[in-house]
């Protein structure tokens, strides 16, 4: 590009600036309540969240005495660490909590976090493009859908799955509407999974313990009891599995970030790029000034707001799960959530137009209409028409929409993107976050991103790089 | 008053409606809630939210009524700094209680005789505390006869474990008092402070002990599933509170996410050493992101179990009258002893 091209789209990009702004003027949107639509949200943004969140670098720690190659096992990825052995993976057997024999459906975690060659999590849909149907992965797709129509569409072609993120919670009837509540989510790449504050895409697995139990309850079997029994048997496996999950990193040097005593802790927490080589891949000059100007970007617009955890780029505000120590994973004090989750408006977007209604069999839909807590104990009757995020595990109107901010570590291998898949690329990705979508939404009005087309493109080359 | 420009600002259009209707309806002019923040970190920070009735109930718990209180609420905000070694508390609150209340309670209605909590059925003359309650009690052994299933009590009820006794192990929360206070006028208005030493939270009123714990252990194992706590028989576990030497930091209450209890007492203890009364005027919670707004509360069932969501309508919102939290049972409580003996056949 000339520079007189670059001119007349920087001065272009300038003068629609106003217009793009005017654009994104404020929409209710479809969820709020008659009488606070169009009213500006307050500012306190406590409302849902955490009140003992810290802007602190810190991460659980595995157990130092679990078993790696234990936890390996019960992940059920073989020994060559690439292909999957199930032999250990398995969750069946009698169960008096059950009710009887729990058949294993043959899935394993592997079935969903198809080992490092995928960073350990799907490949780009459509997915029977690289995994045969008679794969555990389509054949048990049951286990997650019910039966749904839309679940091997979904599945297959957008690499989605169904969670009904309240299956298990024998306090609430079948019928409750907290038990039917879904959302369509991709299955997370796993490398750099230790660094998350909260897992699963919207941050509502607190502890590792509870993400991993509930992913054997929910993909291994085709009803909604739970089998704690069987779990509790094979306890330490689950420490197992967790400290093999927490050596799952794109860069052995982040380690050093889970421990303050490390020499190099303060190094990483003090330059937060440190571990960000600007000049991998042995760059053009020009591609190096592409990537500082993008860097500069990120830092302004996405450290600076949500992507603020040195060298992992995820957000930093945390509460120590279980408290003071006193308490092991298997009772976490504090509920949902335990890092802070961001609504980008990607759940309202609902790119793939996907439904959100209740199967009720033979091709029969109904409304899902689920009770949320507004911040001043009024009830809010909200019919679930896209992914409500964190609102379905705390019941709060203010959580609608919120998902956890992933970390951006070998973001380039990591498509598609966001908690549907809804991004393709990089580009898509960037591009959204100058839209009026994101600007319009509840954190984007918080942290609004208004970037010109060569600056997205800079970013972009940046992010390629983490 | 610290925390008022967080208190400013909750001042939502909402807020406004809520209060204009708790007003009309009690024709008293009220304090609006204050919306709940937070500050700062373990070492020094600051901490606020509204305390209301009903809000983080345990089982077997009485909300009482007193003139004023229905429709009130208070205010709590906390200022802590390890160096300085304090721990400034600040209650306040309109019209929040009845000055030397009288409360009581009718046996196998709201009262049930608990050998594990002993406390007085009616509370005459009565006075108040403030607890702090740290959501992450450390995991304590509870023994039960091996032949009758009965609970016996806790590793802190014995110097050695009972002889034939099946230990369970059940997480715990632990609690502090502040010293007794009442309201500072007839209308009920509260305006009460006090400081700790950060690292010494011993109990307020008296300066020879600290915490002390809380479960709801099964009273009889038979009628208890481990893993369906839903199902099962439950009853408040109350241990002597621990001497002063064993004082916890505050840090220990912080970090395990907090809940906040404004009981009313017996003008004497009724128990030594004293425990708490299951009479709750207030009550709040940091253990659930953002706490638990008002006419909600705590779903003690789905903490315990780990399950979402964690709050649910209180039964005892938008009424004016003496609320009692029910008993954990079914009503035909179930034997599972009974179940896995005919499993097993």
């Amino acid at each position: 590009m000339t520079t007189h091209h670059r001119t007349s789209i920087l001065v272009l990009a300038a003068l629609c600036a106003p217009l793009t702004l005017a654009a994104c003027a404020l929409d209710p949107g479809p969820e709020g309540d008659v009488e606070t639509r169009g009213q500006k949200p307050p500012k306190f943004r406590t409302g849902t969240e955490n009140l003992h969140l810290e802007e602190t670098v810190r991460f659980n720690n595995a157990n130092p005495a679990a078993d790696l190659a234990r936890g390996q096992a019960v992940f059920g990825l073989a020994d060559d660490g690439v292909s999957e052995d199930p032999s250990e993976a398995l969750f069946s057997g009698v169960s008096f909590v059950y009710g009887g024999p729990v058949p294993s459906n043959g899935r394993t975690c592997f079935t969903c976090h198809r080992g490092p060659d995928q960073q350990f999590g799907l490949p780009t849909p459509p997915l029977s493009d690289t995994i045969p149907l008679t794969d555990t992965l389509f054949t048990g797709i049951d286990a997650d859908a019910g039966g749904d129509p839309d679940a091997l569409h979904n599945l297959d072609q957008l690499g989605l799955v169904k969670y009904r993120v309240n299956r298990f919670n024998p306090t609430r009837g079948d019928d409750d509407p907290y038990r039917q509540v879904f959302g369509w989510r991709k299955s997370i790449p796993l490398v750099n999974v230790g660094f998350a504050h909260g897992f699963l895409t919207d941050g509502r697995g607190r502890v590792m313990f509870e993400t991993a139990r509930g992913a054997f309850f929910a993909h291994t079997q085709e009803s909604d009891n739970r089998f704690d029994d069987l779990i509790a048997a094979r306890r330490s496996d689950f420490d197992d599995m967790e400290a093999f999950l927490f050596g799952l990193v794109s860069d052995p040097a982040l380690l050093a970030l889970k421990d303050p005593n490390d020499p190099n802790y303060e190094a990483l927490v003090d330059d937060p790029y440190l571990t960000v080589d600007m000049m991998v891949g042995d760059p053009s000059k020009e591609l190096q000034k592409a990537r500082k100007r993008g860097k500069k970007l990120f830092d302004k617009n996405c450290f600076g707001a949500c992507h603020n955890t040195p060298q992992l780029f995820n957000n930093l505000a945390n509460v120590e799960a279980t408290g003071n120590g006193d308490r092991p994973q298997d009772y976490v004090p504090h509920a949902p959530a335990v890092g802070r989750m961001f609504n980008v408006g990607v759940a309202e977007r609902n790119a793939h137009g996907l439904r959100f209604t209740r199967h009720l069999g033979g091709g029969a839909f109904a409304p899902i209409v689920v009770p949320l807590a507004n911040e001043d104990g009024s009830t809010h009757h909200h019919e679930v028409t896209f992914d409500i995020g964190l609102a379905a595990s705390t019941g709060r109107t203010e959580d609608i929409g919120r998902f956890k901010v992933p970390q951006l570590r070998d973001l380039a291998n990591n498509a598609p993107y966001f908690h549907d898949n809804s991004a393709a690329t990089l580009e898509e990705v960037v591009e959204y976050f100058s839209s009026c979508e994101y600007n319009d939404s509840k954190d984007g009005q918080e942290y609004p991103i208004h970037l010109s087309p060569s600056e997205q493109a800079d970013l972009v080359e940046f992010l390629k790089i983490l | 008053m610290a925390g008022m420009d967080w208190f400013k600002s909750g001042k939502g259009p909402l807020y406004g409606l809520v209060a204009v209707a708790i007003a009309l309806s009690s024709s008293t002019a009220l304090a609006k809630p204050m919306a709940p923040y937070s500050k700062g970190d373990v070492e020094k920070g600051e901490l606020g939210l509204s305390l209301y009735r009903g809000n983080a109930n345990p089982f077997e718990i009485t909300s009482p009524v007193t003139p004023n209180n229905c429709g009130s609420t208070m205010d709590l905000v906390l200022k802590w700094d390890a160096e300085e070694n304090t721990l400034d508390v600040h209650l306040s609150g309109d019209r929040s209680l009845e000055p030397y209340p009288n409360l009581y309670r009718t046996e196998g209605v709201d009262f049930f005789p608990n050998p594990f909590h002993p406390e007085a059925k009616d509370v005459e003359g009565g006075r108040y505390q403030l607890w702090l309650i740290s959501a992450s009690g450390p995991l304590l052994n509870f023994y039960y006869d091996m032949n009758t299933a009965e609970l016996l009590g806790s590793e802190l009820d014995f110097e050695v474990p009972p002889a034939n006794a099946i230990p369970v192990a059940f997480p715990t929360l632990y609690l502090v008092p502040t010293a007794f206070f009442q309201p500072k006028n007839a209308q009920g208005d509260v305006n009460y402070k006090q400081t700790w030493e950060y690292d010494n939270m011993i109990r307020g009123d008296r300066a020879d002990l600290s915490h002390f714990y809380i479960t709801f252990p099964p009273p009889n194992l038979c009628f208890a599933n481990p893993f369906r706590l839903d199902l099962s028989l439950l009853r408040p576990y109350l241990s002597d509170p621990r001497p002063a030497s064993e004082a916890r930091p505050w840090s220990d209450y912080l970090r395990g996410g907090l809940l906040f209890d404004v009981t009313a007492e017996p003008e004497e203890y009724y128990h030594e050493p004293p425990r708490a009364t299951f009479f709750g005027m207030y009550m709040g919670t940091t253990a659930v992101g953002g706490g638990v707004p008002n006419g909600w509360k705590l779903d003690i069932d789905a903490a315990f179990m780990g399950v979402a969501p964690p709050i649910r309508p209180w039964h005892g919102a938008g009424k004016c009258e003496q609320t009692f939290e029910p008993m954990h049972t079914l009503p035909e409580p179930i034997n599972f002893c009974a179940l896995m003996a005919q499993a097993a056949q």
